[in-house]
This record gives C-alpha cells, sequence and structure tokens, in this order.
C-alpha cells in the first residue's frame, strides 16, 4: 500500500530532478547552451529572411517592362539627386572641419553606419526586439546605436555569430538620455509597452518645469549626444502629455513614438569609428 | 488507446475540466480585483501596513534684476543612488563570504588561535564593499576615482534609511546622460533628481544675492495630509545670505509630499499613496541692473574695494559691489570646504559695500560745506587764502600733496579737494554743527537695506561720544580731521552713496531698497529739504562737477556727453600693518537731471598701494555712468533736461 | 528508455509551431498582438509520451523559446516542464480524449501560460492600464488563435503519428 502511494509520487519526483539538474547547472554552461540553442535557431529566420528577399524579388520580377523603366527613371533622379546632397554634405563636412580647426575645437565623435536588413521581430508586452542580419561577422558591438530614417530605433543587446538582438526603443526598460528639439538639457527617455492596435509608447522623465506642452506645436524628443551612444538630433517621438512631479521642478510625460516601429526592414548600426579601430586591433 | 479514438468525448475528463476552469476563474478574478478595485485594496493595505511619509521640499522662487534677467535660478541637480532595501541580499551575501575570508586568513596565520571579530565592523565593511562596487561602476563609466565613505554609510542607515543612498551627487549633465545610457539594464543604480540653486553670473553681485544652505528642519509640512505618521524630509534649502536669506520666506516653494506603505523591515512596498507636487516659490525682482553690476565688477578687477549705485528718485540699489568675492555656484548644491577655505582666507564673505566702515575722507567735505553754510558761517563765493599747511593750535595740519591753492573759493576747493580751506570752514562752523549735519543725512546709523547684516556701528563723532570713548574733550585739531572726513568717522560705502542720492535731490534722506517696482511709485524718502539757498547749492554742486572737469581730482571718472558732479577722497586709515590708503569717489550723474548716484571706495591692502581717489576709484565710477548711460537714447537724455 | 519515433515527430512538430510562431509573431507585432500558443507545445507530448521523454521535449521547447528573449534562462522550460507533468497525471484519460476536449483543454492552458507571464513579467509595468489593456487583447486573440491552429496543429500531430503507424499510446510509461 505504501509503496503503491510512492509510486504516485514517481512523476513528481522526476519534474523534480529536471528542475534540481537545470538548478545546479553550471551558470557559464547555461550561457553556452543559451547560445547553443540560440545560433541553432538562427538560421532559421535568417532563411526565413532571405526567403522573403527572395519573394520580393520575384515579385518585382513580374512587373512589365513599362514599370520597370519608369521605377529605373525615378531611381536614375533619385541617385542624381542624391549625388548633389553628397557633394554638399562633404563640401559642409570640410567647413566644419575647418571652423573646428580655427577655433581649436575638439572633434565631433564620427560614426560609421552598418545598414543591416531586419530578420525577426518580436514585438511582445514585455520586450519589443527584432533580429538583424548581421553580428560579429560585421563587428557589431554590443551595446551600439541601431537607428532609420525615421530616427532611433534602439540598441544592439546581443551579438551571435551572424545576427544581432536589437532592443527597441518601445522595449519595457529601454532607456537613453535625450533632449525636447529646440533644448540642450538632458532628460530621461524610457521605453513603456505597445499597446494593441496603436502607436508604441514610451516615458520622458526629468523635463524642466519650463518646458510646457502647449496644444498647437507638438513637443519632440530627440537623441541626446551627452550619453555617447546616440548622436544628436535623431527623433525619438513625440511628447503628448506632461504632468508636474512631486518634486515641482521636473516633469514626467509620455512619449508617442513611430508606429513603423513595428514593421521595419532595413535599419542602420551607428558604430563610434574608434570602437571600430578598437574591434580590428582586437581583431589583429 | 488507439488512434481512431480521437474523435470520441471522454466524460472521465469532465472533473479535470471543472478543476481547470475555476483555476483560470480565480486567477481572472484576482487580477480584476487587483486592477478595478484598488480603492479597497488600499484600504486593507492601511489596515496591514505601515505608512511613511516624505516631505519634498518645493523649488525655491527666482532671483530676477530689475530688467527681467535672471541672477538667481534653480537646476536640476542629479545624483547616483542606490536604495539599500534592494541590496539587502547583496549585503548579506558579502558578509558571509567576507567572514569566510577573514577565518581563512586568520587561520593560516595564526592555526591555535581561536577566531575573534567585530560582528558590528565586519557588517558595516561588507556593506562598504558592496556599495563600492556599485560606485566603481559609475567610476568606470565617468572615469572618476570616488570612494564611499563608511561614516556617510552610517549616518544615513540611522536616519534616512528610507531615502536613496547617494553615491555621487552633482553630476553634470553629461555624466547624467553617460550614466542613463550605459549603467546595465535593471542595475539597482538609479538617478535621483532634486534642484540647485544655480546662478549664472557666477561671482557677481555674490555678497547681494547670498547663497543657501542645507536645512533639514524648515519645510512647511502643513499641506501634507498624515501629520501623524513617521515623517521623513528631503533636503530643503534656506537663505544664509544677501537677497536669499532677506526674501527667504517669499523664494521658499510650497512643500509637495508622498505617502508610501512600508514592509515591515520599513522599506517601500508598491507605489505611493498619495502624491502631493511641490509648488515652486515667488520670484523676487531686485533693483540691481546687472549689466552695471558686472562693469563695476569688471573694473574693480583683483582689488579690493566696493561700489555701490542708487537710483536717485526711487532709492533702488542698481549696483552693490563688493571684491573679493566668491562663486556662488561652489556654494551650490553645498557648500565645497575649498571654496570656502579660500573665502575666509580672502575675508571674501564680507560684504564691504554694508558692512564695511570706513573713514570717508574728502567725499565728506560736502558735509562740511553745508553745516557752514547752513549756518552762515561760509559765503561759497568768500575766498579764503590757502597755503601748503593751516596751523591749529600748535600743529600744523597739511594740504594734500604738499600743494599750496592759493585764493580758494568753495568751487575751487571742492575741485582741487583743498584740505586747508575745509580746515577753516570747519572750525569756522564748530565740530557740533558738521556733526547735526551728517546725522541729518544719515551717516550716523544704518540705511535699513534689506540685504541683511548691515554695518550698525557707523560713527560720527561729537563731543559727547569723545568724552565717553576717551575721557577727554574735543580739541580744534578734531575738529579740523572731521571737517576732512578724516579721525573717528566711519562710514560705508553704502551710506555714502545714500547721502550722494540725498544731495543729488536737494534732500537731507534716501530710504535706499533692493526692491525693483516696476510702477515705479512715488517714493518718500523720509528726510527734509536740504536747507541751502538756490545760490549756495548751485555753487556746491558746481564745484562738484568742477571736479569731474579735465582739471579736477575726478577728471577719470568723466563720461563724454553727461555732466557729473562727484568728488574724490583719499584717506590714511591706520592698519596692523602701517598706514593704508583708502581711495574714494562719490558723485551723481547728469547734473541737470539728477538720475545716479555712485560711492567706490577702493581699500589698500598694504602700506605700499599707492591708491587715490581720482586714479584708482574714479574708473569704478566711469565704468557705472558709462554703462548705465550707453543704453539711454539722445532722446531720453534730452527729455532728463526738460 | 530509447528514442521512438513519436518523440522524433513530437519534436519535429514543435519546430515547425516554433517557426511558424516567429512569422505570425513577426507580422501581428506591428499592431500592437502577440499571439501566443505555447500550451500547444505541451499537450501532445504530455498524452504521446512518457514523463521523462516528454519532460526532454519540454526543456528543448522551453529553452528554444527562452535562447532569444530577455528573461531568465528556462524561464519557459520550467512552465512548460511542470504542465506537462500536471497533465501527464490524466495521460491515460487524456488519450481517450477527442480533438474537441484536447483543444478546450490547450486554450484553458495557454490562458493560464499567459496569466503566469503576464504577473510574473510585469515589473513595474503592472501598474500601467495600457499592460493590462495588452495582456487583455492578446489573451483574447490567442485565445481564438488557439483554437484554430490547436484545431489545425493537434489534427497533423495525429495524423502524423497515424501515418508513422504510431499509437498515441506509450507501450509502458517510464
Amino acid at each position: 500500500m505504501a509503496l503503491k502511494r510512492l509510486s504516485q509520487l514517481k512523476p513528481v519526483a522526476v519534474l523534480m530532478a529536471f528542475l534540481i539538474a537545470w538548478w545546479v547547472l553550471p551558470v557559464v554552461l547555461k550561457r553556452w547552451v543559451k547560445t547553443g540553442f540560440y545560433e541553432f535557431q538562427a538560421p532559421i529566420f535568417y532563411l526565413e529572411s532571405q526567403a522573403e528577399d527572395l519573394q520580393s524579388y520575384w515579385t518585382l520580377r513580374g512587373q512589365s517592362k513599362r514599370e520597370m523603366i519608369a521605377a529605373g527613371r525615378d531611381l536614375a533622379r533619385e541617385n542624381a539627386r542624391q549625388s548633389v546632397q553628397l557633394q554638399e554634405a562633404r563640401n559642409l563636412a570640410r567647413e566644419v572641419e575647418r571652423l573646428e580647426s580655427i577655433l581649436d575645437l575638439p572633434s565631433r565623435p564620427d560614426y560609421h553606419y552598418e545598414v543591416a536588413r531586419v530578420a525577426q521581430r518580436d514585438l511582445s508586452a514585455w520586450w519589443q526586439q527584432i533580429t538583424i542580419r548581421k553580428g560579429a561577422n560585421y563587428n557589431i558591438p554590443v551595446g551600439a546605436a541601431v537607428v532609420y530614417r525615421g530616427g532611433v530605433v534602439g540598441r544592439v543587446r546581443e551579438v551571435h555569430a551572424y545576427t544581432s538582438t536589437v532592443e527597441l526603443v518601445s522595449s519595457s526598460g529601454f532607456r537613453m538620455a535625450a533632449t525636447v528639439l529646440g533644448e540642450d538639457r538632458p532628460v530621461t527617455y524610457q521605453g513603456l509597452i505597445n499597446p494593441p492596435f496603436s502607436n508604441p509608447l514610451g516615458e520622458v522623465l526629468n523635463v524642466p518645469a519650463d518646458i510646457k506642452h502647449t496644444g498647437g506645436q507638438p513637443l519632440l524628443l530627440v537623441s541626446s549626444p551627452l550619453g555617447g551612444i546616440f548622436p544628436a538630433g535623431l527623433t525619438i517621438g513625440e511628447i503628448v502629455s506632461l504632468a508636474p512631479g512631486s518634486d515641482g521642478f521636473f516633469q514626467r510625460g509620455s512619449v508617442r513614438l513611430n508606429p513603423d516601429l513595428g514593421s521595419l526592414r532595413e535599419v542602420a548600426v551607428v558604430i563610434p569609428l574608434y570602437e571600430e579601430e578598437e574591434a580590428r586591433t582586437d581583431g589583429d | 488507446m488507439k488512434v481512431h479514438h480521437f474523435s470520441n468525448w471522454n466524460p472521465r475528463l469532465n472533473l479535470f475540466f471543472y478543476v481547470f476552469g475555476l483555476m483560470i476563474l480565480t486567477l481572472v478574478c484576482g487580477l480584476a480585483w487587483r486592477q478595478l478595485l484598488l480603492q479597497g485594496e488600499w484600504k486593507e493595505k492601511e489596515e496591514r501596513q505601515n505608512h511613511r511619509r516624505i516631505i519634498q521640499p518645493g523649488p525655491r522662487g527666482n532671483i530676477f534684476d530689475r530688467h527681467g534677467r535672471i541672477l538667481v535660478g534653480n537646476r536640476p541637480n542629479f545624483s547616483a543612488v542606490v536604495y539599500l532595501r534592494e541590496l539587502r541580499n547583496e549585503f548579506d551575501k558579502e558578509y558571509a563570504d567576507l567572514l569566510n575570508t577573514r577565518r581563512e586568513e586568520h587561520y593560516a596565520a595564526h592555526p591555535d588561535e581561536t577566531f575573534r571579530f567585530d560582528w558590528e565592523e565586519l557588517i558595516w565593511e561588507s556593506r562598504q564593499r558592496v556599495l563600492q562596487r556599485y560606485l566603481d561602476q559609475i567610476n568606470g563609466i565617468l572615469g572618476t576615482d570616488e570612494k564611499i565613505s563608511i561614516r556617510d554609510l552610517q549616518r544615513h542607515y540611522w536616519s534616512r534609511l528610507l531615502m536613496p543612498f547617494p553615491l555621487m551627487s552633482d553630476l553634470k549633465p553629461q555624466q547624467y546622460a553617460e550614466l542613463i545610457e550605459q549603467l546595465p539594464l535593471g542595475s539597482p543604480i538609479d538617478i535621483y533628481t532634486d534642484t540647485a540653486r544655480d546662478y549664472p553670473y557666477e561671482n557677481v553681485a555674490s555678497h547681494t544675492l547670498g547663497y543657501v544652505v542645507a536645512n533639514p528642519t524648515a519645510l512647511d509640512e502643513s499641506t501634507i495630509p498624515g501629520e501623524e505618521l513617521k515623517t521623513f524630509h528631503n533636503k530643503t534649502e534656506v537663505g544664509k545670505n544677501g537677497v536669499e536669506y532677506a526674501f527667504d520666506e517669499t523664494l521658499q516653494g510650497v512643500s509637495g509630499g508622498e505617502i508610501w506603505v512600508v514592509d515591515r523591515f520599513q522599506f517601500q512596498y508598491d507605489k505611493p499613496l498619495v502624491e502631493i507636487p511641490a509648488k515652486p516659490g515667488k520670484d523676487v525682482i531686485t533693483s540691481l541692473d546687472i549689466d552695471l553690476q558686472l562693469a563695476a565688477e569688471e573694473v574693480i578687477g583683483d582689488k579690493t574695494g566696493a561700489a555701490v549705485a542708487i537710483e536717485i528718485k526711487t532709492g533702488e540699489v542698481l549696483v552693490m559691489a563688493s571684491k573679493p568675492g566668491y562663486n556662488l555656484n561652489d556654494f551650490s548644491p553645498f557648500i565645497r570646504q575649498e571654496a570656502w577655505d579660500k573665502a575666509m582666507e580672502e575675508g571674501a564673505l564680507y560684504n564691504r559695500a554694508s558692512q564695511g566702515l570706513y573713514a570717508p575722507g574728502s567725499t565728506f567735505k560736502m558735509i562740511t560745506a553745508i553745516a557752514a553754510m547752513r549756518h552762515n558761517d561760509l559765503d561759497p563765493t568768500a575766498v579764503l587764502e590757502c597755503g601748503s599747511h593751516y596751523r591749529v593750535g600748535n600743529r600744523l595740519f597739511p594740504e594734500h600733496s604738499r600743494a599750496s591753492f592759493g585764493e580758494v573759493d568753495l568751487r575751487k576747493a571742492l575741485q582741487k579737494s583743498s584740505n586747508v580751506y575745509f580746515y577753516q570752514v570747519g572750525l569756522a562752523t564748530g565740530i557740533d554743527n558738521i556733526s547735526a549735519e551728517a546725522m541729518r543725512f544719515g551717516l550716523h546709523e544704518p540705511t535699513g537695506i534689506e540685504v541683511p547684516y548691515e554695518a550698525t556701528r557707523m560713527i560720527v563723532p561729537t563731543k559727547e561720544w569723545k568724552k565717553e570713548r576717551d575721557g577727554r574733550g574735543w580739541v580744534p585739531g578734531d575738529t579740523a580731521n572731521v571737517s576732512i572726513g578724516q579721525g573717528d568717522l566711519f562710514v560705508t560705502p553704502l551710506q555714502m552713496a545714500a547721502y550722494i542720492a540725498s544731495l543729488a535731490r536737494g534732500e537731507t534722506r534716501t530710504r535706499v531698497t533692493i526692491v525693483h517696482d516696476p510702477e515705479g511709485k512715488p517714493v518718500d524718502h523720509g528726510g527734509e529739504p536740504i536747507g541751502l539757498s538756490d545760490e549756495q547749492y548751485a555753487e556746491l554742486i558746481g564745484g562738484m562737477e568742477q571736479a569731474v572737469s579735465r582739471q579736477g581730482t575726478a577728471r577719470f571718472a568723466m563720461v563724454d556727453g553727461i555732466r557729473i558732479a562727484g568728488k574724490t577722497g583719499t584717506a590714511q586709515v591706520k592698519r596692523p600693518s602701517g598706514k593704508i590708503t583708502l581711495a574714494w569717489f562719490v558723485g551723481f550723474a547728469p547734473v541737470e537731471d539728477p538720475q545716479i548716484a555712485v560711492a567706490v571706495v577702493m581699500e589698500g591692502l598694504v602700506p605700499g598701494d599707492h591708491y587715490a581717489g581720482g586714479k584708482t576709484a574714479a574708473p569704478v565710477a566711469q565704468a557705472i555712468f558709462e554703462a548705465y548711460f550707453a543704453d539711454r537714447t539722445m532722446d531720453d537724455l534730452l527729455s532728463m533736461g526738460r | 528508455m530509447e528514442i521512438n519515433l513519436r518523440w522524433w515527430i513530437l519534436a519535429l512538430c514543435n519546430l515547425l509551431l516554433f517557426w511558424l510562431q516567429g512569422m505570425v509573431g513577426d507580422a501581428t507585432g506591428a499592431l500592437g498582438l502577440t499571439l501566443s500558443v505555447n500550451a500547444l507545445y505541451v499537450i501532445m507530448p504530455a498524452v504521446c509520451l512518457s514523463q521523462g521523454w516528454g519532460l526532454v521535449l519540454m526543456f528543448l521547447a522551453g529553452l528554444s523559446v527562452d535562447a532569444g528573449l530577455p528573461i531568465g534562462f528556462g524561464f519557459h522550460a520550467v512552465m512548460f516542464a511542470v504542465a506537462l507533468t500536471v497533465l501527464h497525471a490524466y495521460q491515460r484519460s487524456l488519450q481517450k480524449a477527442g480533438l474537441g476536449q484536447l483543444i478546450a483543454l490547450t486554450i484553458g492552458l495557454n490562458i493560464i501560460f499567459q496569466l503566469v507571464e503576464a504577473v510574473l513579467l510585469a515589473g513595474p509595468l503592472s501598474s500601467y492600464g495600457e499592460y493590462w489593456l495588452r495582456i487583455g487583447s492578446d489573451l483574447v486573440a490567442s485565445t481564438l488563435a488557439t483554437g484554430l491552429v490547436g484545431w489545425w496543429f493537434l489534427s497533423l500531430e495525429h495524423w502524423l503519428l497515424t501515418i508513422t503507424g504510431q499509437e498515441m499510446a506509450e507501450p509502458e510509461n517510464v
């Protein structure tokens, strides 16, 4: 009888054995297992993303010659426009350099932009992240800023062999230094949540009391270069409300982010040039 | 079980589904209870938990100059902090590790001795080590090398456990931004914000504006409910000097506060139950004009001295400078020891403009003249013979600069600052009249300006005063000395500026104030008319105007296109190190419609300093006059003359 | 205990589900919705496998889910393992259950998984109304998805087991 009762506890004992075995597993080994699991699945969404690209390629192949010619003409115009802008940008950069040397200013941080395709998105209530198709193979550093044409995307959280995980600016716990456009005082931006069928939300803290939110002109929150990670002036979002805190000096408010964050296809990793140098030296 | 049974319904599983459904229902109800009936839950929490009240001071109001430029404001003060409650497990683990290490070290060195240890010391050391690890993270990001002090940690633990422990205070904006971005996510290090006084002009008008000091007991808690609760106060600031002190009540904000629920370890539990925002204090608009103040302080430079400028009609103080000064930002958010030591060593904490007592020298001569004219002892147009000395009893009183001015009337006496002329005038009218006249102009009492700690021990000597102090009688030599502003006469630069403003208006008193009245309401200065005939007054002011001419002693105060009446003074003062020189200038402008009165004193520090009113003090006044008239258009000047 | 074909079939089905879930999540993420059908990883292994092999499969599935996420590595593995053990106790009854019953069970288990995640992973988000709104909408959408996907996925697993000649019951329990 007692033996029969004991045998009924067997499933619990087996579960406990599994859990204990997992619990006592050294952290290094767990980390190794984690990397192994990740690198095992990485090709799945890598290939999936490639397949998606192939799909769009074949979709384009299906277009008529007339459409292709029109697109080619538009592209040629765009190229010409971009070439002029590039030349202007080069001239301006030279002018800035000249002024810096005259005024004996410290040189501004310079960045290298590594463009990467988005392989997968994982946008839950607790985390918002994307996987990009460049990793250690392109010297992507952990912590680097990631941007797109609409502004800030987030920061690289993990770098794997051929992919990197980017924590989005909308992710709960994401934190960066920011400024209200036209201001130079740094404030704190924090990711919050992506409510259903709505723009992702963040919050802004430590906004000086004299910055007022008026109904007409929206307050734009942009990245601050002071934190040393993000270039200056990249759009984070729009401050939709501000309320005074209990200290009476700072306000906190909510920030509406760009809904494009949920459907990004291509982003750029911002790599400070000195970091790239270091990575190369390490590589040597 | 065979595969083909897959489409069946097994009734034995029904009970399982009932239990399953009940579990889900319980979970959903639990969440609904938590979200929808929070009010009820709060009430319940209130019954079973303890509450703590946190008082948050309201930001102080701003201080502006008369044109609305901000002189004192608030800036965010960021600190990197940790909440010690979150580190309890780490403290315990560190304590155990440290104990083991010490035990092993002990037995390795002394295998036969019993291991003894001071557990209290070990507890503090382990806490310090944990905190130092976090501080080192910050040091790594910011490139600093800060250390945790066990004494600070103990003080915090015993008195402010609920409040965050500051690892690094007063972070610069860049440091704040770097920490925000570079501290690892989930780090217990938090960025704590409060405010600190900000002085955009740094060391300009430092004595007049004053500084604040932390005071945990000065918070007004009446607006925050829960008086019966245990209360913690965030640091507040109270004015310690200058305008910050004088208008502390106005500047103080209205406290806000929060009521927190704490667990049995006294640590915060959940979000605050009550949150009342603090409100900023009211602003103060001072009468200072920062352009004039900057101009005066720039010319004074590294020298020691003071300058005061007063708007003649209203008595509003436009400039109140005292040098050396101190950088007010070094006193905020806390007084840095090195800055304090430096200020003490230089005597920079002393406001020479309202606290410095100086012999006025020749700038007093107008009082002697007024006293004599009012008592018909002086005809201003009468000529007196002035040699290089004047004999009073057995003593020879010299002319200044060993000069001999010959035939001198009042105008020339003021232009050349003839001592011999005023010896004769003073002796003719007597000390009683001179002292009474000085007192009529208020030189024997404080001006009553709102800026605190104004000197009260100024001296206008009388026969009675000397008898009381020395037990000896008044002699004519004393009168001769007082006639030229020497002897036992001691006044402040602020008093001298007020006296010149009164003289410019033809009155005896000026009510000085540091507060600007934007409406410019008429002011009752409380004095009386000066009591001179128009001719007498014209001669007096004419003499002063001549002093600020190419031939006058105050030529370095001249400003093109502006008629200035002024008087220089150079007084000798005995100090332990020897005789030092005080250089004075007093004056007002424009003569035709007086607007601004100025008094400047420059203090020689060592006997070798060759200071003279004309060369050392007049340029400071000139800078003030220039700045004052710089932004006035020709129309303004013309309208003044009408 | 030897590896049987049944285990491999269920492991491959779980891999397929993992891939599909990633793809669907990719598409619905932009709408602010997460379709979670995690219970489907657990149901058939609980019905068909011995507890030991079931737990191995749960750890593999759970660790795969956790590998790319910013949460404690093993969070889902433990959750799946506990669920499998509980369900395994009713294995004999579950083996006799029809598809409808299994789908109902999957939906219930999925709701429990989501609520456990909502509470344990909330952190400071729990004080925001938008968070519970999101959880609520995720819950509704996932429940619908579990019903639809579950019908297909469980049938697929059942069909694969059938065509490979595998019975749903183990010859003996480990």
